[in-house]
């Protein structure tokens, strides 16, 4: 399990990865997450919000309404342009970030 | 999953009801709610998918950051002051709200009820009078009697209990908002109640139409025959299947009513000021109106002793109210 804080600054990064091809809800994303980490990495759900918030005042994403296997309907994420142009961003900066953290491992 | 509601709805319960937190409150509800039905599909036990969830959930402070309530947290009390003096209502409120205005209901239904039968009297003893068990003179007295005190009686329920009903007042105005719990309760008890206010409805229609098929057939059997209680006994059923057809109307409305202020439905109707002085000309002009249209039924009705035909004043007065209305109403709007 990886610590809340280390990733901190990659949540936004991780979320606009998931919603880059086809438009997500919260609970796809979580799970997804969990998925391709191995369960390393598990978002807790204040994150997620938080980060819907975050990015969704940003321009980054916007929300719609889509329909719910049991009738309630369920918000969906879709990336902007802008959203994609930050995701782009903050993949070199993860580059970057990667390097500098490399140099001063065991 | 009770579990989950209670969880997340304490954790909300000390912030403002405001549409940011609502939503919030939902999305996140969502998520949890997907997230336990999916455990549970794995096969794990009720409690450990609730375990899980709530351990996954994370922490409110931050929320409370994203949406910039930090502040307003810890003086919660005067950010509501702000919030435009709203009443915050629990659920035991919003429960007595309920029952206060059922009551309402059908106190204002009875009376309603007791206007529509308060010509009964006088038909049924005027058959009694026809079978000769009564002098003729002492049933139209008795039943012009009983008329008025079922007349006073409904008015004096109206307005006993709309005095009593004005309580609620901040209600009805729309100054209220429901705590998270109150709302889903509610939500749920409302939208239960769609069907029965349905039914009921439906009752209320057949009632009215219903009112008529005992006059249509009394006449067709007993319309040659020429006995006189037979006009009476149609008129008589037509009161009664009236009667209770809007009383079903009222109770069903005025209850399904509090559930659409409780939730914000209604718009609490903000009267402009040209409005609220169209609506004083039009009480006052009903205030002298209606008695006198009374008193000109009455002085025809005992001068002339034309009870069976008099009663074409009220259809005629109502209309021409409603004239008056629409025209006043026209020249303030202009």
């Amino acid at each position: 399990m990886i610590s809340s804080d280390g990733i901190r600054g990659y949540n936004d990064m991780i979320i606009l990865c998931l919603v880059l091809s086809e438009p997500s809800y919260g609970y796809q994303i979580s799970k997804e997450i969990k998925l391709r980490t191995n369960g390393s990495y598990v978002i807790k759900e204040t994150t997620l919000y938080s980060a819907f918030t975050r990015l969704e005042k940003n321009g980054y994403i916007t929300s719609f309404s889509g329909s719910r296997t049991n009738g309630k309907p369920r918000t969906y994420y879709r990336i902007t342009d802008s959203g994609k142009a930050y995701y782009e961003e903050k993949c070199r900066e993860w580059e970057l970030t990667k390097e500098v953290v490399e140099k001063f491992k065991i | 999953m009770e579990t989950i509601i209670s969880y997340i709805d304490n954790l909300f319960r000390s912030y403002p009801n405001t549409p940011e937190v609502r939503k919030a409150r939902e999305e996140l509800f969502c998520i949890m709610e997907d997230k336990y039905h999916e455990l549970k599909a794995e096969g794990k036990s009720e409690n450990e998918a609730i375990g899980i969830v709530i351990s996954e959930f994370g922490s409110m402070d931050e929320i409370a950051f994203e949406l910039g309530l930090n502040e307003k947290k810890e003086t919660s009390f005067s950010s509501e002051e702000l919030s435009a003096d709203r009443k915050t209502v629990t659920l035991d409120d919003a429960a007595g709200f309920l029952k206060a205005q059922e009551l309402f209901g059908m106190k204002i239904a009875t009376g309603v009820a007791l206007c529509i039968l308060s010509p009964t009297a006088a038909v049924v003893l005027d058959t009694l009078a026809y079978a000769g068990l009564l002098p003729q003179s002492i049933a139209e007295s008795f039943g012009a009697t009983l008329l008025f005190f079922m007349v006073a009686a409904a008015v004096g329920i109206f307005i006993i209990s709309g005095v009593s009903n004005q309580k609620y007042s901040a209600y009805h105005n729309g100054m209220i908002s429901l705590d998270f719990d109150a709302k889903r309760k509610i939500t749920e008890q409302s939208d239960a109640y769609n069907p029965v206010f349905g039914i009921v409805i439906a009752s209320g229609v057949i009632c009215c139409i219903f009112s008529v098929i005992p006059a249509i057939f009394l006449e067709a059997f007993f319309g040659e025959t020429g006995v006189p209680w037979v006009e009476n006994l149609s008129g008589l059923c037509l009161f009664v299947f009236v009667a209770a057809g809007v009383f079903l109307f009222i109770t069903a409305g005025i209850k399904k009513g509090a559930y659409e202020t409780l939730l914000g439905k209604s718009k609490p109707h903000k009267t402009s000021a040209a409005q609220s002085k169209r609506d004083k000309i039009i009480r006052i002009i009903a205030s002298i109106y209606w008695p006198v249209v009374t008193i000109i039924y009455l002085l025809i009705s005992f001068l002339l002793n034309r009870w069976n035909i008099s009663w074409i004043i009220w259809p005629v007065a109502g209309i021409l109210f409603g004239g008056i209305s629409a025209v006043i109403s026209t020249i303030f709007e202009e």
